[in-house]
């Protein structure tokens, strides 16, 4: 496969993907959303936004923090199974895959391709949506709450992206487990709507196995032993080497299963 | 239309737009609370009706006030918590009006004041919410003993809790409003009006001329009716003699020229500007001699040091008559009580002091009255500087004082000018010294009075300072007396006003460099007008009042629930 082979295949996915990608990121920020809408719509959560000052935006951005990553491990990762779902079913339903295997690549390039640029796309949706939603946070309150200075506010939002981050390593290793698992189901169920059901069921099953350590991974450490609406950024997130580990290895054994029943698929 | 049917989602954002359009125009929509005119609810018979609108808005514009802005500083946390406390409450989302309505029997034949509190919710939730914290915290506060009966009056749920020995109270709902009275039959009295039975309170044209004076934007409006206050007076029966020794005192004043009172409060420029007007064309009794005081000429404010906390300066150029005419009146009535009267008053205080009030006191005032409040190195001291007619009687009542106590008298110079000291029985006494005719007296050994000397010897002084002409700026008129104060100490008093509601609050040690809050007052062919700009005026009152009360029920839901 040579370079301009190359440069066309992850043009081709990055335009046919960009605009689902960038609905799946608005869709990412849906807590935002209906917090905006509140904020606008209802005097109360209005009030308490101009009531904000220097000393509660820590906690103010602490509560995004938390909010936004229980958003994205729970209901995030439903999403995240719709927005995997179409990677290669929709291709192999609608017969488009055809133009692309007359190229001159093989069958695992391709899906090598799709893969790369999928993936890429989940874990940045994911896990940048908690750096994005604290700093879309910040700036609302440092805009209209009167109390809150840049001056005064400026280490607590820092405080904030440093610690959110490793929010961010976390969701992007579980979203690229999520991603690759459903993005088996889409090279093995070729209508959308199997494919979604499987991935459904197995995000249940995971949540049903591994949901109380994904809290205590991410959450739980910083919201226990802490006052009401309090909560300790530094415990938050606290990034551990063997789930990450076990997470990536399992990811990459998904990947190979995609690989494996694409390169046995009957298409006709 | 085939290209639509292959998009579905362009049907699933039109659906989407929609709901949002809907829900925007649903809470978008003003609410009840936002444009109150509670006076609907009210009896056109009404003494007196006191109206706080929105009270959500008003505590958005204590929050952007420069007070608060400050107060936020030093106590960051704890403000945003307090607010968002009240927020959360119940008690923002409503206008309140309270109102006396006259004076009813108690079931003992005893008169008291009934009085009615009306509020208008956001909607009903926010009435639920409200009576839930609140009338449940009031319900709990008169368990045992506590009598409880539920009536239909006028389309409304009437609720009448008795209380064998406090009395009781009742409260009545219809839609978002709510009605709580001391009495069943205010509440009553006020369904009447709502059910159209009776005249409301904005059909009394003297309300409604007090009104124009008041608009949408402002936050409190009170209104007293001073035909009504005096019927309420004459006919309050006399069963020992007070009543009628009050009613005579009331007319005697000339209350009962006063047609009516009115008083606003509104936020301006971060600050809060309240405004007392009083309505008596024809002024009468002491009334009349107060309005015939002249002007303050603000003379003795030269005589203040730049950096005083507070000074207060009035005309006493009219003193002589309204205590002459006070003193007559007050003999009136004691005589008719049968008790001792002013003159046997005068002569007590003679005897204590020896000095005759009115020969050597009030004779000897000059035109003008300052109480400053002053800056010292080590805290403050009060300075009172009085405008002498006579010094001369004035330096022979005070020798006369300490002669007659007994006291010792010691003179120092200072800069030229003698201050004297009379020692005092506990304390350092009273410094005192005479300084361009005008008696300056203070707390011995405090310095005040050599503040005072250094000021009128060339020091820079509050009156001549650009502090004071700024904050007087909008004053028009010729006030009959002036109150500044620099606010120096205004951010700690905010916060042990506000301690105490589950938020720790600085009280000591906060410095802020607030505008200075000034006061004036004067009389008018029409009555009196008093105005004021301060920091924050009543509204820390206020929303100190709810939501301590408010805390204070959902701290005991809270242990319930525990």
């Amino acid at each position: 496969m040579n370079r301009e082979i190359l440069k066309a295949m992850f043009w081709k996915e990055w335009r046919e993907t960009r605009w689902k990608w960038l609905a799946f990121a608005f869709a990412f920020h849906l807590p935002l959303l209906f917090v905006g809408l509140s904020v606008a719509l209802r005097d109360e959560w209005r009030f308490d936004l101009l009531a904000m000052s220097d000393g509660v935006t820590a906690m103010a951005l602490g509560f995004a923090v938390v909010v936004q990553s229980i958003f994205l491990i729970t209901a995030g990762l439903f999403l995240l199974a719709f927005f995997a779902v179409g990677s290669v079913g929709a291709e192999l339903e609608n017969q488009s895959i055809f133009f692309l295997l007359e190229r001159p690549v093989r069958r695992w390039q391709v899906l090598l391709f799709k893969y790369g640029v999928g993936a890429v796309q989940a874990t940045t949706c994911v896990g940048l949506s908690i750096l994005s939603t604290v700093t879309v946070v910040y700036v609302v309150m440092a805009a209209a709450a009167t109390n809150v200075t840049l001056a005064g506010s400026r280490e607590a939002f820092s405080y904030a992206l440093m610690n959110g981050a490793r929010g961010t390593v976390w969701t992007a290793f579980i979203a690229l487990v999520v991603y690759s698992a459903t993005f088996l189901f889409s090279v093995l169920f070729e209508k959308w709507w199997i494919a979604v059901i499987a991935g459904g069921i197995s995000i249940a099953g995971m949540f049903y196995y591994f949901g109380a350590m994904l809290f205590e991974w991410i959450i739980n450490r910083a919201t226990r032993n802490t006052g009401d609406d309090e909560v300790n950024l530094d415990l938050y997130g606290q990034l551990d080497p063997v789930p990450m580990l076990l997470m990536l290895a399992a990811s990459a054994a998904l990947y190979l299963a995609a690989q494996y029943a694409f390169a046995r698929k009957e298409m006709r | 239309m085939n290209r639509l049917r292959r998009k579905p989602y362009l049907f699933g954002i039109a659906a989407a737009v929609v709901v949002l359009g809907l829900a925007a125009m649903q809470f978008a929509r003003p609410s009840r609370a936002q444009s109150p005119r509670l006076e609907r609810f009210l009896p056109a018979d009404a003494v007196g009706f006191v109206q706080v609108s929105d009270l959500r808005a008003q505590a958005l514009k204590i929050i952007e006030s420069e007070a608060w802005r400050e107060f936020t500083k030093q106590n960051q946390a704890a403000s945003s918590l307090f607010m968002m406390t009240a927020n959360h409450a119940g008690a923002l989302d409503a206008s309140y009006a309270v109102a006396l309505l006259g004076a009813g029997a108690d079931a003992e034949g005893r008169r008291r004041p009934e009085v009615v509190l009306v509020a208008e919710f956001n909607d009903r939730g926010a009435r639920r919410t409200f009576e839930r914290r609140v009338l449940s915290f009031v319900r709990e506060g008169g368990e045992g003993g506590l009598t409880k009966r539920e009536e239909k009056y006028e389309g409304a749920a009437l609720t009448v809790v008795t209380d064998g020995e406090r009395g009781g109270f009742a409260y009545a709902q219809i839609g978002p409003t709510l009605y709580l009275s001391n009495a069943a039959a205010a509440v009553k009295r006020a369904l009447d009006v709502r059910a159209g039975k009776a005249p409301s309170l904005e059909t009394n044209a003297t309300f409604a001329q007090a009104r124009t004076r008041w608009t949408e934007a402002e936050g409190v409006f009170g209104f007293l009716d001073g035909a009504a206050l005096t019927r309420v007076i004459d006919e309050t029966p006399s069963r020992d003699g007070g009543a009628e020794a009050f009613r005579q005192l009331f007319h005697g004043l000339g209350a009962d020229a006063v047609r009516a009172a009115s008083f606003t409060s509104t936020f301006d420029d971060g600050r809060v500007v309240e405004r007392f007007v009083v309505s008596a064309p024809e002024k009468g009794g002491v009334l009349a001699s107060v309005a015939a005081n002249p002007p303050t000429q603000q003379s003795l404010l030269a005589y203040v040091p730049e950096d005083a906390f507070a000074a207060f300066d009035a005309s006493v150029a009219g003193a002589p008559e309204t205590f002459e005419a006070m003193l007559a009146l007050f003999a009136r009535v004691s005589e008719q009580a049968g008790k001792k009267g002013p003159a046997d008053a005068l002569a007590e205080f003679t005897a204590k002091t020896g000095i005759d009030f009115r020969g050597d006191i009030v004779r000897a005032l000059g035109a003008e009255v300052c109480l400053a409040q002053l800056r010292m190195q080590d805290g403050r001291d009060s300075v009172l500087i009085l405008n002498l007619k006579d010094e001369a009687a004035m330096a022979g009542a005070l020798a006369k004082f300490a002669e007659h106590n007994k006291r010792a008298v010691s003179e120092r110079d200072y800069k030229g000018v003698t201050v004297r000291n009379i020692a005092g029985g506990k304390g350092d006494g009273i410094d005192y010294a005479f300084v361009g005719g005008n008696l300056v007296a203070s707390d011995g050994g405090d310095g005040g009075v050599e503040r005072v000397i250094d000021t009128a010897q060339g020091g820079a002084s509050l009156g001549a300072s650009e502090r004071f002409r700024a904050a007087s700026s909008n004053m028009t008129g010729q006030p009959q007396f002036v109150y500044y104060n620099s606010n120096a100490d205004y951010l700690n008093r905010l916060g042990g006003m506000l301690k105490g509601n589950g938020q720790e609050f600085k009280s000591s040690g906060q410095a802020a460099s607030l505008r200075p809050s000034v006061a004036y007052g004067l009389s008018r062919p029409e009555g009196f007008y008093v105005e004021s700009r301060s920091p924050l005026g009543i509204f820390p009152r206020l929303l100190a009042g709810v939501s301590s009360r408010l805390g204070a029920g959902e701290q005991q839901q809270k242990k319930a629930g525990e």
